[in-house]
């Protein structure tokens, strides 16, 4: 069984977002509202300082905190390791969202626009009300991730089958693969690189793991 | 490393801290009245045990005791329907019993309202037994709820959840002092000086706790709990909802029972206590609700930069 993750080389981020944009347009996100962004971190003391930038998101955990605590089963967890959410069953209780540890979940309370002057034609025509009171976050592209399977390809490797956020990353820096086989992209780079995980010592396990130096 | 600075929680608000309240009050109440009630009176045990029917003195006061608890966890619940998304989904609470906490408090609320609803109706200790049960479950899944949310740094902790359950008793105490001494200017039923010991008692131990809730060694948990040490939350908290009631319920004690003025100093009394309870949560929920920092572990971080400088 597969078991979906990323890793993400800050070495090479350069901070330039378009992660975010390509992720805010595939995903149709509210305004505000972020799946996949990028942190722009001051790291060191002076005269000994670095500008990080570290993309961030749902980190598809394996001991996910806001699956324990979703009363509805809305949040599960595929066997793939994706973590996705069931907008049907979510009530808006808010409860994964205190329980995340990552920032990684959004709700909003009514569609909005990016304009002054109210939904657009495209704002309407792209608009989920299947999101709107209940809570939302990154699902690793799922349904590109599903449909390309269903086609034969490799996720991570054939770009129609990875997240639009690593296939749209300019530096090469965010690689989307099979955490389980060993010769995957992001297997290979976990096994030459030294790697760390946000907020480890919580042993959620997450799925996306960094490089650093 | 702190790659992402601790931030304020901003998605429960007002009508979270109205259900942590309120859900403390009526299971502290139910929870208190019955031990009272039992022990204390021989009348209401006898009416309890037998549902006599003295409308007034015994059955009204009887179904104030086995639905005002009841009711007033409801007015949490109500609340909260004012923050959910999707309220009307809201049967979809019980379909994670076996890991969420939430699912538990909303099972737990149901079956107090049940069983103390039903002993209202039909009277039996058996049911009554039940009732108390599913108080005092719901009183610990209050504060589970709070202790399961990992990502917020001054609730994900165990004192959390025994901090919640000296704080019900002591609203709820705060409650039956209002309550039954407002029925005592009217039927006298009973000895003031318990209410009063009780409410006293609760204080001195929710003061305990709340003191032990704010220990830690953690200094992200000093930083966020700061708010609930300034003068003027340590009077509010400590002065106004705890030193303040205590020493009126001393001076009731020792006025002993009386027509007017023991259960006036009661009442002011209860509501302090009340006032201590709901001053605490809104602090610990809005006020001191700080969400984790994400954290590149510092060890790790520090060797992998030495060995890149090295290289």
């Amino acid at each position: 069984m597969s078991r979906w993750g990323m890793v993400i080389d800050l070495r090479k981020c350069v901070g330039c977002q378009t992660c975010t944009i390509a992720c805010k347009q595939t995903n149709n996100t509210p305004p505000q509202v972020f799946w996949r962004w990028v942190a722009d971190i001051e790291t060191g003391e002076y005269p000994d300082v670095n500008r990080r930038f570290v993309p961030m998101g749902c980190q598809h955990c394996s001991n996910p905190p806001c699956l324990e605590v979703c009363p509805t089963t809305a949040t599960y967890k595929r066997p793939d390791g994706i973590v996705d959410i069931n907008y049907n069953l979510c009530i808006g209780c808010a409860y994964c969202i205190v329980a995340c540890p990552y920032l990684a979940r959004n709700i909003v309370f009514e569609t909005k626009s990016y304009y002054e002057t109210g939904l657009i034609p495209p704002e309407e025509t792209l608009a989920h009300p299947d999101r709107i009171g209940v809570a939302t976050k990154c699902n690793f592209c799922l349904p590109r991730v599903d449909e390309g399977l269903k086609h034969g390809l490799k996720p991570g490797v054939d770009p129609d089958a990875t997240p639009m956020c690593v296939g749209s990353c300019i530096s090469n820096a965010m690689h989307f693969g099979d955490l389980e086989d060993p010769e995957s992209i992001v297997s290979r780079y976990i096994a030459e690189n030294e790697t760390v995980r946000l907020s480890e010592e919580l042993g959620t396990e997450s799925a996306m793991y960094y490089i650093v130096e | 490393m702190e790659l992402i600075a601790s931030q304020k929680q901003r998605v429960w608000k007002m009508p979270a801290v109205v259900n942590f309240t309120m859900g403390g009050i009526g299971t502290g109440f139910y929870l208190l009245a019955l031990l009272v009630a039992l022990p204390a009176n021989g009348e209401w045990l006898q009416a309890f045990l037998a549902g006599q029917a003295d409308w007034f003195s015994l059955a009204f006061v009887a179904g104030i005791f086995k639905l005002v608890g009841v009711g007033c966890a409801g007015i949490g619940f109500i609340a909260l329907t004012t923050e959910a998304g999707q309220p009307q989904r809201g049967i979809n609470l019980f379909r994670h019993l076996r890991r969420s906490w939430m699912s538990r408090e909303t099972l737990a609320f149901f079956l107090f309202a049940a069983f103390a609803g039903l002993d209202w109706l039909f009277p039996f200790v058996a049911l009554r037994a039940l009732a108390a049960a599913a108080a005092f479950f719901l009183m610990f899944a209050q504060g589970f709820i709070l202790y399961r949310a990992r990502g917020v740094i001054t609730w994900n902790t165990q004192r959390v959840i025994f901090y919640f359950v000296t704080c019900g008793f002591m609203t709820g105490a705060g409650l039956m002092l209002i309550v039954f001494n407002g029925v005592n200017f009217f039927t006298p039923l009973s000895s003031a000086f318990s209410f009063a010991a009780i409410g006293f008692a609760a204080a001195l131990f929710n003061l305990a706790l709340w003191f032990i809730y704010l220990q830690s060694n953690d200094a992200a948990f000093q930083k966020a709990t700061q708010v609930l040490r300034t003068q003027k939350a340590m009077l509010q908290i400590v002065g106004v909802g705890h030193a303040l009631p205590a020493l009126l319920l001393i001076v009731a004690m020792a006025l002993g029972p009386g027509p007017l003025l023991t259960p006036i100093v009661e009442i002011i009394a209860g509501a302090l206590l009340i006032f201590g309870g709901a001053r605490q949560k809104y602090g610990i929920v809005l006020e001191a609700g700080y969400l984790r920092a994400i954290t590149l572990s510092p060890a790790k971080f520090d060797a992998l930069r030495r060995r890149a400088k090295g290289a």
